[in-house]
């Protein structure tokens, strides 16, 4: 047996399940790299693969049909990118894409489902990251509409450092600017601003964090709470 | 089968349209603890951090959820009427919310019991999958909905909240409030203003005193924005079409 860590103990969901649980899925997961900008799925899709992060971060969107999006929430490796029961089978939830390249585990929708028809336990854990997503897209509405942009900046750029672990985010212009629900141009004003203040750097579209303590200072409330609806929702990862 | 007590009413004519979804046997679950009640205008179906106490299931009129930050201030991030559940956290085992429901347009429901909707979903799978279906298409509403005021003129939103309320209603008349209005709409009431006075000159609605009468149902419609189409398209392909 494998020493090094398992991908499986990356992942905040399928770390938590019994042996007998993880012997409907692990022999059905297969380790795949996921490059930056990759549509996971788009809303409402019928999925074949669900995705378990071990690294990088998703990005959940509303996608207008002019391309206009907002964030609506975030996936790391707390969780899992694949949607709900629909009535015509797996749907994708929201619009799924790789914000930050990195590995997940994938596991087709066949299998996932044998999985969570099967195991209380693991139904319980899918459905509970599923009302963390939900709880995320309503805080996101109302942070929209209440909160000044660098303040959700900062709470976007927490969640995100959260989700990868380390300092640089490479995160596209594009990205920032459906985080922070502002044109594309508005984006460097932001950033500029959170780089004169200390916290960040901002060069040639890399973030780097400076100042964590400093960031969730200046962050909205949202950071927090959603944080707290994650350690509500799944209490041990 | 024998000894099983049929349901007095056809299930698929029921007022809400998600219980008009569920099979008989899941109905009935819930149908020996629902009480009919008034759904009467600004009243507090759950507030938020306290117990959730009983689940709605409206059958006219039009909560709204509210989500409350720390310093008081509050957004409207979705609407719920006869297509859903007010009180969907106890569906996922949440005793309480950050958010709040209160009614914008009046109306009436039924009610049950939290913790008895949180036994029947947890006895029945299929209870469980159908609310979990109406979640998501509600969490696709109000992503939609956020997207929706940050990109969309404001004529238009206002044509997408006018028509998903007449969905939710059964006359083309009923009480809208300029209050309420503006905060589905995320503006001021005199923008509100401004906005109704267009509408009401091109001949779609009349608006008095909060009063709103649809009056050009099809226009109305051609000129909400797309959002009201998804967002309708999703409910329609979960609750079944209600169009006559």
């Amino acid at each position: 047996m494998d020493t090094r860590v398992s991908p499986i103990g990356a992942n905040g969901i399928l770390r938590q399940l019994s042996i007998k649980t993880l012997a409907l899925i692990e022999p059905h997961v297969r380790e795949v790299k996921i490059a930056q900008g990759t549509v996971l799925h788009e809303a409402g899709e019928t999925l074949t693969n669900v995705y378990f992060p071990i690294n990088g971060m998703v990005s959940m969107l509303a996608v207008l049909k002019s391309g206009e999006a907002i964030e609506a929430g975030i996936v790391g490796p707390e969780g899992y990118v694949g949607g709900y029961l629909g009535v015509r089978g797996w749907r994708g939830l929201g619009h799924a894409v790789m914000q930050i390249s990195g590995k997940a585990l994938r596991l087709s929708v066949r299998n996932f489902k044998k999985a969570y028809d099967a195991s209380d336990e693991f139904r319980t854990l899918i459905n509970g990251y599923q009302s963390v997503l939900y709880f995320q897209a309503q805080q996101s509405a109302a942070c929209q509409a209440l909160h000044p942009v660098e303040a959700r900046m900062c709470r976007w750029l927490l969640q995100a450092q959260d989700a990868i672990g380390g300092d640089t985010l490479n995160l596209t212009q594009e990205f920032l600017s459906h985080m922070l629900g502002v044109r594309r141009t508005s984006v460097s004003g932001s950033a500029n601003k959170l780089q004169e203040e200390g916290l960040i750097t901002y060069k040639r579209g890399v973030i780097r964090v400076l100042d964590r303590k400093g960031l969730e200072k200046s962050s909205c409330e949202c950071y927090a709470a959603v944080r707290g609806a994650i350690a509500d929702a799944m209490p041990k990862s | 089968m024998l000894g099983q007590t049929k349901p007095a009413i056809n299930l698929r004519l029921h007022p809400n349209r998600l219980l008009a979804q569920l099979s008989d046997a899941d109905y009935e679950l819930l149908r020996p603890h629902l009480k009919s009640v008034p759904l009467d205008y600004k009243a507090v179906l759950y507030a938020p951090g306290q117990p959730i106490e009983f689940v709605y299931f409206i059958e006219s009129g039009v909560g709204s959820l509210v989500n409350t930050m720390q310093n008081g201030d509050a957004a409207e991030v979705g609407t719920i009427g006869n297509e859903g559940i007010v009180g969907l956290p106890v569906l996922f085992g949440d005793g309480t919310a950050p958010t709040g429901i209160y009614m914008q347009v009046p109306g009436a429901g039924l009610r049950m019991p939290a913790r008895i909707f949180a036994e029947q979903v947890n006895f029945s799978k299929s209870l469980r999958s159908a609310f979990l279906h109406y979640a998501a298409a509600f969490f696709n509403q109000v992503a939609q909905s956020a997207a929706c005021v940050t990109f969309h003129p404001l004529e238009k939103r206002c044509c997408r909240w006018l028509m998903m309320t007449r969905d939710r209603m059964p006359t083309d008349e009923f009480l809208l409030t300029q209050e309420f209005l503006a905060m589905m709409l995320g503006v001021r009431r005199s923008s509100v203003n401004a906005a109704m006075g267009k509408l009401q000159r091109k001949g779609l609605v009349k608006y008095r005193r909060g009063h709103v009468t649809i009056l050009d149902r099809k226009q109305l419609q051609a000129a909400a924005c797309e959002c009201y189409h998804v967002t309708k398209r999703e409910f329609d392909r979960l609750l079944g079409s209600p169009d006559e």
